[in-house]
């Protein structure tokens, strides 16, 4: 028993240089477009029946709208300061046709990243397209959080291919990325995402100076609101939260510092998803089952975080294929043996 | 007490040094300090400062007819409650410093953003509603249909004196209706 338990320790906490298998970085490429689509929530839709807005959503790209329905900046954000400085406006992007061709043109980057063809430029089209329409986004008034993460994984691919070409040069490497250049790719965007947790960890032990934990029970004041504003949207329900929990949070706060205080280290500690394949698999699970409880309690939105963790760590066809390799490999050795 | 200081502060260069120097974490540790030096203020960057803290009140604010019935805000404009509340809170934020600013010059009472009045948050809810019907998304659906008068309420939810959560709604924003 001891054994199995060195086993495991071994598995989930050696240090290990990753090296991704090149079919393994093709599929992450495909499957991260299919992010940009948001497949994995028109799946569960379909899944749940809900056909009709599967079928109606299935072939938009979701990050980037064809059609924005913003018409003016009134509040610049970001980039749009700088851009309005130089009389540059990025209320074209309201405008139809412009918003049109952005479109296309993300459109056609997606598909040379699918192919793995030209990546710092289709990187470049695909990061600007996002840092463009976040920012218009952003300079409505308010500051959203749900395009950031996959902006930066975006940028951080992008800034990953330059150097590749910066270091190999060549025109081979402008069409398509070694192994090694694409394996330090993958790499980047893993570290990108865990970076997002422990930022968020640090945000909430500065902004709660140390307390948040502490704090966690006024957490129900926080729920009633969010349970309120979804109630608001369609004059119904939307939230699985029961109409008790707020209240009792605020009235048994030792229970509520336990519910709720492991968010604070669970996100922290992120960085130890960076150790090996099996940890990263582990500890995405965690970040993915700690996500759904929060979105079904207070209707936010992190599909993008759940399906990036799914593609970048969690990583199904790495494991299938290594069950399948270890059962034949035990196959192997027993036809030896007899 | 600054040995300790000093110690603390040590462990934590050695760490951080450890940690830049390995591969492993590199654009990890950059991206960590761009985002909490940039805060919100650049997109694609962002501190996450949602539920960092957890105030003991808070706010959100509803839709509602010329009667102040509610109405279902994605249904009625195409956007959650929850995006025009944090429009609406800008905007408050905004009345809100411009009044301190000048209650300390003038009088050098002390605002609070709780207690704010409804007169005082009057433009910021009229406000959210001119941004509502100007990105109206439900346009096409309308068909030309002009809007009917609208309101908007702000909802303080606190916790009251039986230890209960209290909700306290005031009308804080009007739409005479139109084409929109």
């Amino acid at each position: 028993m001891s054994g199995w338990w060195r086993r495991g320790w071994r598995v989930i906490w050696e240090r290990e240089a990753v090296v991704f298998g090149r079919w393994e970085m093709a599929l992450m490429r495909l499957l991260f477009a299919l992010v940009m689509f948001d497949a994995g929530s028109k799946l569960v839709g379909w899944a749940r029946a809900d056909a009709g807005s599967f079928n109606a959503r299935w072939g938009q790209v979701e990050v980037i709208p064809p059609v924005s329905s913003f018409v003016a900046q009134p509040k610049p954000h970001g980039l749009a300061v700088v851009l309005e400085k130089v009389s540059l406006d990025l209320a074209f992007l309201g405008d139809p046709s412009m918003a049109g061709m952005v479109y296309v043109g993300f459109l056609v980057a997606l598909g040379c990243y699918v192919i793995g063809v030209v990546l710092p430029v289709a990187l470049g089209v695909m990061f600007f397209s996002l840092l463009l329409h976040g920012t218009f986004h952003n300079s409505q008034g308010s500051i959203h959080h749900h395009l950031q993460l996959i902006t930066c994984v975006v940028g951080i691919q992008w800034i990953a291919s330059l150097v590749a070409v910066c270091r190999r040069g060549g025109a081979r490497t402008w069409l398509a990325l070694d192994g090694s250049s694409e394996n330090r790719l993958v790499n980047w965007t893993q570290q990108v995402i865990v970076a997002a947790y422990v930022v968020s960890a640090l945000s909430k032990l500065i902004i709660s100076k140390g307390g948040w934990i502490w704090d966690a029970p006024w957490f129900g004041i926080q729920l009633a609101k969010a349970v309120d504003q979804d109630y608001y949207d369609h004059l119904r329900p939307g939230t699985e939260t029961p109409a008790w929990l707020p209240d009792w949070l605020l009235e048994n706060p030792w229970q509520a510092r336990g519910l709720f205080g492991p968010a604070l280290p669970l996100e922290f500690f992120a960085f130890l998803a960076l150790r090996n394949r099996a940890m990263g698999a582990l500890y995405a699970m965690a970040l993915i089952g700690f996500h759904l409880t929060v979105s079904s309690l207070m209707s936010l939105d992190f599909r993008y975080n759940v399906q990036m963790m799914l593609v970048y760590f969690v990583n199904g066809p790495f494991w299938l294929w290594w069950w399948a390799a270890g059962r034949r490999r035990r196959a192997a050795a027993y036809a030896r043996e007899r | 007490m600054i040995r300790r200081l000093r110690t603390l502060g040590s462990f934590v260069v050695r760490l951080l040094r450890r940690l830049l120097a390995h591969p492993r974490y590199q654009v990890m540790a950059v991206m960590v300090a761009a985002a909490l030096i940039l805060g919100d203020r650049l997109f694609p960057f962002s501190s996450f400062p949602m539920y960092a803290g957890f105030p003991d009140r808070t706010h959100y604010v509803y839709l509602a007819d010329d009667e102040g019935r509610p109405l279902p805000m994605h249904d009625f404009f195409g956007y959650r409650t929850t995006k025009i509340k944090r429009i609406y809170s800008n905007e408050m934020r905004d009345i809100f410093r411009s009044l301190k600013d000048s209650s300390e010059s003038e009088e050098g009472d002390e605002i609070k953003l709780h207690t704010m009045t409804e007169e005082q948050l009057r433009p910021a809810g009229d406000a959210t509603l001119r941004w509502l019907v100007a990105n109206d998304r439900r346009r096409k659906q309308r068909k030309g249909e002009p809007l009917p008068a609208l309101r908007l309420y702000h909802v303080d939810v606190d916790r009251g004196p039986d230890g209960r959560l209290r909700r306290t709604a005031r009308w804080v924003g009007s739409y005479a209706g139109g084409v929109s």
